[in-house]
């Protein structure tokens, strides 16, 4: 007569203190798992970006590099001219250009002109980035 | 009628804890399945954009000359006859490439199983495309199945003018 005054109620017992238990551990592996997931997928995207950005300013540069060829049997006032219109750099027979890999790098190229044909003497991605190194260390000073 | 209720206590915990372990787990069923599908894709794309480049550095190395790039790479990879095939505007002489079957002129296909081991074509699940054309190279690698395409690149070969 009691109980039934109080209406139904639910044991909370060993059961539903395993079943919590368990359920918790899965929904912590599963978010793990997710997340971890996610951290990869997204380091593959960076690097497949990164790789896409360096083939795209290697090609612009073998193309830039192949323009170039096509001045060399012109005569040597209108080939600086049609070089540096190209936006490459001459300092004498060295040509050196630039194509941006992205905020942080470029890639650098320095030929040689040489007769019918040049030397490739860099080719190579750099830093361009600011860079700002640390003032001082932050310790604590015992004040 | 004490001992009664007890036991419909016990069982009514049962069920309940039955229901809400198999809503739960089921969910958690799901997230662990995306997980696992969001993992092999970036698997995929890993080895994808290593096969990719790895081609390309191959072809920049020949010089632009696909066909010993074709065999730079059925060198360094091992691969037999029938798990790829090259398809060359000229004679396809380089030892180690396959003859012309059926593929467009200067461009060559590998095959690849879902662990990204060399196979013949009829059980490829990853291809690695190369399609030649003005000197240029395009590099694509697709998954068969879903027709997806899972990285693509651009090449040029450096002319040195001579």
């Amino acid at each position: 007569m009691e109980s039934s005054r109080k209406g139904p109620r639910i044991n909370i017992g060993s059961v539903s203190l395993t079943v919590i238990f368990a359920v918790l551990c899965l929904t912590i592996f599963a978010v793990l798992s997710l997340s971890t997931a996610n951290a990869e997928r997204q380091l593959a995207e960076k690097t497949a970006q990164a790789v896409r950005n360096y083939y795209e300013a290697d090609l612009a540069c073998a193309e830039r590099a192949e323009a170039v060829a096509k001045i060399l049997p012109l005569d040597p006032r209108q080939q600086e001219e049609q070089i540096r219109q190209l936006g490459a750099e001459v300092k004498e027979d060295i040509v050196s250009f630039q194509e941006k890999i992205d905020e942080q790098q470029a890639l650098f190229v320095k030929l040689r002109l040489e007769e019918g044909g040049f030397r490739i003497l860099a080719w190579q991605a750099q830093n361009v980035g600011e860079w700002s190194p640390e003032e001082g260390i932050a310790v604590w000073q015992g004040n | 009628m004490k001992e009664r209720s007890k036991t419909g206590l016990f069982l009514m915990e049962l069920i309940l804890m039955v229901l809400v372990f198999s809503f739960s787990a089921a969910a958690c069923l799901r997230v662990f399945a995306y997980a696992r599908k969001v993992s092999d894709y970036s698997e995929d794309l890993n080895e994808a954009v290593l096969k990719a480049q790895s081609a390309a550095e191959a072809y920049k190395a020949a010089g632009g000359d696909l066909e010993k790039a074709c065999g730079t790479i059925a060198g360094s990879a091992d691969l037999k006859e029938g798990q790829y095939r090259v398809g060359l505007a000229e004679d396809a002489s380089q030892p180690g490439c396959a003859a012309i079957s059926g593929g467009a002129e200067n461009s060559a296909v590998f095959f690849f199983d879902s662990r990204w081991n060399p196979v013949p074509e009829a059980e490829a699940c990853f291809t690695l495309r190369l399609e030649e054309a003005n000197h240029k190279l395009s590099i694509d690698v697709e998954k068969q199945a879903a027709e997806e395409k899972l990285f693509t690149l651009q090449v040029k070969a450096v002319d040195h003018g001579k």
